[in-house]
């Protein structure tokens, strides 16, 4: 496969940070210069989105300390940031590159998934509402952590399967499955 | 059994199938019902997915994100070329330094460097600042010769015969011999050294658990480390202003405190491997 | 010279473990935690309580081939000996073992995963050969204390540690983290991302699509043919070499504190190039422009300037040139050792008809 070299990744929806762009880039500049206050309202405009992708990727346990060590390594990294795509968007890129690194550090967690998951497999393919007693955001995290990052990238975070697959090392047609696994696990879960 | 459809349902709803494909498969939909549930089904988890409610941010996360920043300021302080009140405030800021929460911090920091991967991260905030102090227990050679290009069959004996001392002396202040380029004395020391300290402090008391070849390999490696840190110091006593430098010691600093952190946690886990 | 090498051996002398060490280490947990657990051997009916006592005759598993559903992981803890994995497009994973007749292998299997870990006699730490052939999709947590790991072809996440003994990862897709304190990392045709750290040896890349962490203390990092636009190789004490496509949006980080640092940069590359040094030079084989940004800091623009790349050698030498031109001076430690290992000399045309 060729390398293609080109495009920097957005996520699709960029929206909710475009209007904060300009604002975004004049902080930048001040906190690359060392302005704490600057990244403190840098952190004010991201830190909820941030947040909420750790939270989603991870769990609410972990999340507190990764968006930490995530505004730390953008504090760290600002000086790389060329200013070609918005802020928010480099932020979130970093981010994603912070709690992929992180999951060796988290193994616990996957001790999680032992059992769980295998009752969920074997039910049959009609769906059960909410039988299980377990909301749809718990059972977001309690996803096979391949299914899980592909689940919050895609559908919750709006990146594209190629985009996907760049960051996490896979093809697109695994980014495809797995994104379709774990729909299929949370059809299950639905309320209505 | 398993109906080959129901794979590609996924890329129907996200509308990534080729045409010919997405009329055969509504074809298909038109017959299986339980195909075309799954695809309600699909559709609705996407929904939910999109409309997740977002947790806020504990409050108490910025002022741990900006302690951080404080005591481990080096590789932001702007340089001399940046405006000058830019400079001043960090002047100021970097004056006032000390702290007392500062050991306190510190404290913290090495617990939860230990126990989890966050606080290393902070950990290695703190590293950065000892740049601006003078020799650390790792001595400066002697002779002049041994300085640049030392090879790796020197540098452990030269550490070697230092680490006792600094294990025992972790605050100690020990003039540079010899080479007399940095003379500076600290009153106290760093938040940095005070951690490297204590993690030479675990280190002493698990390492009997790991085999001497590998205690080896870590106290040469230590002592690489060691040698690059005393250069790097010298360099920038020699030349303050020099950016790279400044970032060069940070970073080499931090992989002083990230190498004594795995060595201690690999001698701490020793004897749950292998011997039973 | 003399005070310093008896220094040393004081020092040494202090590591050596008594022997009433060990004795002194506490029954480890995991006896009661695998009593707990589900425990298969391949021949249960074999396992007898006479086969548990410290020298008892257990017969060497064979091989054992456990049918298994996608999802779940293999984990091995091994001490010493080696790992050897290969992928087939089974869902059932084969293990194989070669061990003395008084070690034991212990698999146990959770919902989630499969743990292959090691009964040994008391005070000797067992050496095994494990080898396995696994599914592709099968995700790898790996850990040996004196273990070479080799993982062949492997699409599921690789994770593999060990103190003593090198890792090798040969294609296969997906995130790697290869760890090492005492040994080599070298891996070649991945597609994935890539993290390897050795302490006192090199990292050797080669053919690798994909980002790209290199870590090292006392070792060379050698970057050959990659793919990717996110590269950051750094060491304490050795060379970093790289050799690979420049994307327009890529980040490339090389730094090193006592080496040299060998780029190959096609002149057409669209890249900023940040140069830094402090007792080093600068060397490159086609012209640039070097523009002093800082002291001891230097930046030139190739093209657009697009993707960024950050050079920095404390007191070696950064050298830059074209792909297809021979290193002026940067070789790598570990290229020359290959060479002298594959007995590889320099031949002129005539000589080779004496061979």
């Amino acid at each position: 496969m060729s390398y293609s070299g080109g495009g920097i990744m957005t996520p699709s929806q960029d929206s909710e940070v475009t209007p904060t762009r300009t604002k975004d880039r004049e902080d930048v500049a001040l906190a690359a210069h060392g302005d704490v206050r600057a990244f403190a309202r840098l952190y004010g405009a991201h830190s909820t989105r941030i947040f909420n992708l750790a939270r989603r990727m991870t769990s609410s346990e972990t999340a507190v300390d990764i968006t930490q060590d995530i505004f730390l390594r953008a504090w760290e990294k600002l000086a790389t940031f060329r200013g070609e795509s918005a802020f928010g968007t480099w932020l979130h890129r970093l981010a994603v590159n912070v709690i992929l690194a992180r999951r060796s550090t988290l193994r616990t967690e996957q001790k999680r998934f032992s059992d769980e998951e295998g009752i969920m497999d074997t039910l049959p393919a009609r769906p059960v509402r909410s039988d299980l007693g377990m909301d749809f955001e718990r059972a977001m995290e309690r996803l096979p952590e391949g299914a899980k990052t592909v689940f919050v990238l895609y559908d919750v975070e709006g990146y594209q399967h190629e985009e996907i697959g760049e960051m996490l090392g896979i093809s697109s047609g695994t980014s495809k499955a797995q994104l379709h696994r774990a729909r299929m696990i949370l059809r299950k879960h639905l309320t209505r | 059994m398993q109906d080959p459809w129901i794979e590609r349902l996924s890329e129907y709803v996200d509308e990534e199938l080729s045409r010919p494909d997405r009329e055969a498969l509504e074809q298909h939909l038109l017959r299986c019902t339980e195909c075309s549930s799954a695809v309600e089904d699909l559709m609705a988890v996407r929904e939910r997915a999109r409309n997740l409610p977002e947790a806020s941010v504990p409050a108490e996360l910025w002022s741990r994100i900006e302690s951080s920043i404080a005591t481990g300021r080096l590789r932001s302080v702007p340089s001399q070329e940046a405006r000058p009140e830019r400079a001043k405030e960090s002047g100021r800021e970097r004056t006032g330094r000390l702290s007392l929460s500062l050991p306190q911090l510190v404290a913290a920091c090495l617990a939860v460097a230990l126990l989890s991967g966050a606080g290393v991260f902070a950990l290695m905030k703190l590293s950065g600042r000892a740049s601006r102090i003078g020799p650390t227990v790792a001595q400066a050679p002697p002779s002049g010769a041994a300085r640049e290009g030392a090879t790796q069959a020197q540098a452990p004996s030269r550490q070697g015969a230092e680490e006792p001392r600094s294990i025992a002396a972790s605050n100690a202040t020990v003039p540079a011999t010899g080479s007399g380029a940095v003379n500076t004395t600290r009153t106290e020391a760093t938040p940095h050294e005070e951690a490297i300290a204590e993690l030479r402090k675990a280190l002493a008391r698990e390492r009997d658990r790991l085999d001497p070849a590998t205690v080896r390999a870590l106290e040469s490696n230590l002592a690489i480390i060691d040698l690059a840190i005393d250069q790097a110091k010298r360099a920038l006593a020699a030349d303050p202003a020099n950016t790279y430098v400044k970032e060069h010691l940070a970073e080499t600093m931090r992989r002083k405190v990230e190498l004594l952190q795995r060595a201690t946690l690999l001698a701490s886990t020793a004897n749950s491997e292998g011997t039973r | 010279m003399l005070a310093a090498a008896l220094a040393l051996l004081v020092l040494l002398a202090s590591f050596v473990p008594q022997p009433w060490a060990w004795a002194a280490c506490p029954t480890p947990p995991d006896a009661a935690r695998i009593a707990g657990l589900v425990a298969a051997y391949s021949d249960d009916e074999d396992h007898d309580a006479e086969d548990d006592d410290e020298y008892g005759n257990t017969i060497p598993q064979p091989d054992t081939t456990i049918v298994v559903r996608p999802g779940v992981a293999l984990e091995i803890e091994n001490f010493g000996g080696e790992i050897s994995v290969k992928t087939w497009d089974k869902d059932a994973i084969k293990i194989a073992a070669d061990h003395s007749l008084r070690d034991k292998v212990i698999i146990e299997r959770t919902g989630s995963a499969i743990r292959l870990k090691v009964k040994s006699r008391r005070f000797v730490p067992a050496v095994i050969r494990y080898r396995i052939t696994a599914p592709r999709w099968m995700k790898l947590e790996l850990s040996g204390v004196n273990t070479d790991i080799d993982i062949e072809d492997a699409r599921g996440e690789v994770r593999a540690e060990t103190v003593q003994g090198d890792i090798t990862l040969k294609g296969g897709v997906g995130f790697a983290s290869l760890s090492s304190i005492q040994g080599e990392i070298t891996v070649t045709g991945v597609r994935g991302r890539i993290e390897a750290s050795s302490v006192n040896q090199g990292v050797r890349l080669v053919n690798v699509v994909g980002a790209i962490f290199a870590e090292s203390v006392n070792g060379g990092i050698v970057i050959e043919n990659a793919e990717s636009d996110s590269v950051e190789a750094s060491t304490v004490n050795g060379p970093v070499t790289f050799e690979g496509l420049v994307s327009d949006t890529g980040y490339y980080r090389f730094a090193t504190h006592n080496g040299c640092i060998d780029v190959a940069m096609p002149e057409k590359s669209n890249a900023t190039v940040s140069l830094s040094t402090f007792s080093g030079g600068i060397d490159s084989s086609f012209p640039v422009t070097l523009k002093k940004i800082k002291s001891r800091r230097f930046q030139t623009t190739l093209g657009s300037g697009r993707a960024k790349f950050e050079l920095e050698s404390f007191q070696g030498t950064i050298f830059l040139r074209r792909p297809q031109e021979a290193r002026q001076g940067c070789d790598s430690d570990d290229e020359k050792d290959k060479d002298e290992k594959d007995g590889k000399t320099k031949v002129e045309s005539g000589d080779q008809d004496d061979r």
